[in-house]
């Protein structure tokens, strides 16, 4: 399949090797910027063709991965010069991959990067120059993201570049091209992030991001990535036994001066940890005082799983994880667990939660074996409530379901796991887990129950596409047809089908679940009737139905022309003249059609097939016609009826006849006598 | 759609409640007794009328007899309920004597100008040939009759079956529905 322009007024092909987005920026996908370049997204030079010689370059994001819309929006407005930050965005026809792209056009650094994406090992910064070029203007920018309420999660060295050639500035790099936290190493990861899989550790708070500064202080204060070398599991469960600060410093020595920055920022608890107003702080010379965490609860006597002593309960939540769920259920339903729960550990919150997580129910898929692993994810989140949702091989935030869902759809993987997540209720648990007084978790519950409702219902335009969609922002339509187009607007869901129907992708209903998933999503005002005909029993429903979403797309986006959709249609158009019972109309009709097909309006063609004034004379004229073939039955059997009376009748009417005929002629006889005889 | 016109469907009506009302070799309710005392009416005034014009006009009453003779075959094989057989050839008869009879009393009213007259053939032609033309009528005018009421009901059905055939070329067989 070949890629062709489209008739789309944001983009044009440009002459060489450069692709044009939205009339401003040419692209050069022969000039790449390996320097730039994120994990998820290939960096090349691009021109502003309404100032020349300005410095910028656009990312070419991974289709693969849904890049962060909510992310992008928000520093378009944001415009801090803390972080890269979008100057243009959109989809362009990117001959290299033979396929459409989101392109996120940057302003490029005038410094370098900190580090090489994968340079574990960094020259050591001395502490005032790492206070004053990192430190600080990371606050800074932190700052003005969570004026925005967004989370960087991205920051680790090779993520960050400086704003000026000395090296001075530090600025935050790419947080848009890839789900949030995606390629933090599990070091740089709160335990709640670390615990999850990268792609679902969700856009969490700034908190996260105040963590991974606490990090990046350590590393580039020692030069080294902390923890190198050890497997992830072992630093988390480190992470776990000791705590952050401890596993990570290890056993190096701390300067003084850093010591309550770095105490601060790797407290384990979010609530205690150092916000950016004790930074701002700290870096004004005031001296802070450490709040110290609550300690968790420990068991004088630990609970053995797999011959590891487990003394708090959020270890046990660690160590019942990496079990299969059926073990990992086995152990809970054993009387050993209840009775450390209750009077071992004494905790009296997870003793409450644990007796919830037994009595929830719900009605989902995997029968007993998905019940027991639904059991064993609700009783990991009694025991460690932060934590993500761990349901037999999926971990996730409970604001990565999202992510989770979209990177499974966009991969081709299962999607099994996140039906599941949905369909046991697991986020809500979760957030009932909590505790928390803000309307928050509340609002998430609501949100995750009409997930749920959507997810059950199976009418197109609701399902799992539609969950995808409604949790993914910016996640562009998946439907096989149009999907090498990237729609991620509903001003390129036309064109793009156009496209799909021109190189013959599509030979039979260009809207399928995804398509029409993705329109009522993104569509208030499509009306859901018309999606429902889409799975009719009626081939002519079907297409009418069809016809009309395409055509209240093109009324509403345009393009003015879809000659390929104009002939699909007109191939498909069959049935639905055949609907019409009079031959006659069924005649005309086709033979309008050929004229009503080359004004390539679909709008004109939904309403010339699917006219109700024609079908309700059609209906009226077909019931005149049936009560008169009956009258001609009628008429039929009458003629019958007379034929065979006909005998009797007619010698009757024959004798009168000739009585009358004999009156008439003696009359005639009898006057012509009388007056010829001269009687008269 | 070939509907029959008001007029003929009334007139088709007509003959179909005639036809009930009276089928041949039938009178009308309660008519059999009717129709034999109306026959012997007949028979007693046309033997008052005999024996009157025998008392005061006996060359009429003859010739009378001679002509009316097809009359009395007519009464004689007349079963119809309305006498429509003495009805029909009676008038001709009749009609055919008038000119003979007007002679008779304007020349000569004699028994002999009654006799001349039945010598000639031509006298025998026109009394019988008036009553056979009134006999031929009874007769012919059933069939005529029936020739052309099947015609017009064949040319009803064929409208219809026309129409029944139209209709199913443009609206398919769910019109019989």
């Amino acid at each position: 399949m070949s890629v062709q322009p489209q008739a789309n007024p944001s983009m044009s092909a440009t002459s060489g090797a450069a692709v044009r987005l939205k009339d401003r920026f040419d692209i050069h996908y022969d000039k790449p910027l390996p320097g730039l370049r994120s994990p998820s997204a290939a960096a090349f030079v691009a021109e502003d063709v309404k100032t020349p010689g300005s410095r910028h370059f656009a990312m070419i994001c991974d289709p693969k991965m849904p890049p962060r819309m909510e992310a992008i929006r928000k520093l378009q407005l944001l415009k801090s010069y803390g972080v890269l930050t979008p100057v243009e965005v959109g989809a362009v026809d990117w001959a290299p991959a033979n396929r459409r792209m989101f392109a996120i056009v940057c302003e490029q650094p005038l410094g370098e990067r900190l580090a090489g994406p994968t340079d574990n090992a960094i020259t050591p910064w001395g502490e005032e120059a790492l206070v004053a070029h990192i430190v600080a203007p990371i606050v800074q920018t932190l700052l003005d993201l969570d004026r925005e309420l967004l989370p960087h999660r991205g920051i680790r060295p090779g993520n960050i570049f400086f704003r000026d050639a000395n090296r001075r500035v530090a600025m935050l790099g790419d947080c848009m091209t890839s789900p949030p936290g995606l390629y933090q190493s599990v070091v740089y990861e709160t335990i709640e992030g670390a615990l999850a899989q990268s792609h679902t550790r969700g856009a969490g708070a700034p908190a996260q991001d105040l963590y991974a500064l606490g990090v990046l202080v350590l590393h580039l204060l020692f030069g080294k990535l902390p923890c190198a070398g050890q497997p992830e599991e072992k630093i988390v469960e480190d992470k776990i036994k000791r705590g952050s600060f401890y596993t990570l410093v290890s056993e190096q020595r701390v300067p003084a001066g850093l010591s309550e920055l770095l105490r601060g920022l790797l407290v384990d608890d979010p609530q205690a940890r150092w916000r950016l107003g004790d930074i701002q702080m700290w870096l004004d010379g005031r001296r802070m005082t450490i709040k110290q965490p609550v300690p968790a609860i420990r068991a004088p006597r630990g609970f053995e799983v797999d011959g590891e002593e487990c003394e708090t309960a959020r270890h046990l939540a660690l160590a019942l994880d990496s079990q299969q769920p059926e073990v990992a259920s086995r152990m809970i339903r054993g009387p050993n667990f209840e009775t450390w729960i209750t009077r071992t550990l004494g905790d009296k919150q997870v003793v409450e939660a644990i007796n919830m997580a037994f009595s929830a129910r719900s009605e989902s898929a995997g029968g007993a074996a998905g019940q027991n692993a639904q059991m064993v994810s609700r009783v990991l989140m009694a025991l460690d409530p932060p934590a993500p949702i761990r349901y037999r091989d999926a971990a996730t935030a409970v604001d990565g379901v999202g992510s989770l869902l979209a990177v499974t759809m966009l991969t081709g993987g299962d999607l099994t796991l996140p039906t599941e997540i949905l369909q046991a209720r697991l986020p809500q648990f979760w957030c009932q887990r909590q505790g928390s007084t803000k309307g928050e978790d509340q609002a998430t519950i609501r949100f995750f129950d009409k997930m749920l409702r959507f997810l059950d219902d199976k009418r197109p335009g609701y399902g799992i596409e539609r969950v995808a969609y409604e949790m993914t922002p910016g996640l562009h339509c998946l439907s096989p047809f149009v999907e090498s187009r990237f729609v991620e607007h509903m001003r390129d869901m036309l064109p793009a089908i156009e496209f799909a129907v021109q190189a013959k992708t599509v030979d039979v209903s260009p809207v399928d679940r995804h398509i029409a998933a993705f329109m009522a999503t993104y569509e208030n005002n499509v009306d859901e009737g018309l999606l429902y005909t889409l799975i009719s029993s009626d081939p002519a429903a079907r297409v009418l139905g069809t016809l009309q979403l395409l055509a209240y797309l093109q009324e509403t986006y345009g393009p003015p022309q879809v000659p390929a959709l104009m002939q699909l249609f007109g191939q498909q158009a069959k049935p639905v003249i055949e609907r019409f019972r009079s031959r006659y109309t069924r005649t005309r009709m086709q033979a309008g059609l050929t004229a009503i097909l080359k004004e390539s309006s679909l709008r004109k063609l939904a309403d010339y097939l699917d006219s109700a004034d024609e079908q309700r004379k059609d209906a009226q004229r077909f019931q005149r016609a049936r009560l008169e073939y009956q009258q001609t039955i009628k008429q039929m059997e009458k003629a019958v009826q007379q034929t065979q009376e006909l005998g009797g009748s007619a010698k009757l009417a024959g004798h009168s006849v000739a009585v009358k005929i004999a009156s008439l002629i003696s009359s005639a006889i009898v006057g012509v006598t009388l007056f010829a005889m001269g009687v008269l | 759609m070939a509907r029959p016109p008001p007029a003929r469907a009334a007139a088709m009506k007509g003959a179909a409640a005639k036809g009930k009302a009276a089928p041949a070799g039938q009178g009308r309710p309660g008519t059999p007794v009717a129709g034999k005392s109306g026959k012997n009416a007949t028979l007693m005034l046309a033997i008052v009328v005999l024996l009157v014009l025998a008392l005061f006009e006996r060359p009429v009453c003859m010739l009378l007899v001679f002509a009316l003779v097809p009359t009395m075959l007519a009464w004689l094989v007349d079963n119809t309920s309305g006498q429509s057989l003495i009805r029909t050839v009676a008038p001709l008869n009749l009609a055919s004597v008038l000119p003979f009879a007007i002679k008779l009393w304007h020349e000569h009213n004699s028994l002999d100008q009654v006799f001349a007259f039945m010598s000639g053939s031509t006298t025998w032609v026109a009394l019988y040939g008036a009553a056979a033309f009134g006999w031929m009528l009874y007769y012919l005018a059933p069939a005529v009759i029936t020739t052309v009421l099947e015609r017009r009901i064949e040319k009803l059905r064929d409208a219809a079956a026309d129409r029944q055939k139209a209709l199913k070329d443009e609206w398919g067989d769910d019109v019989e529905k």
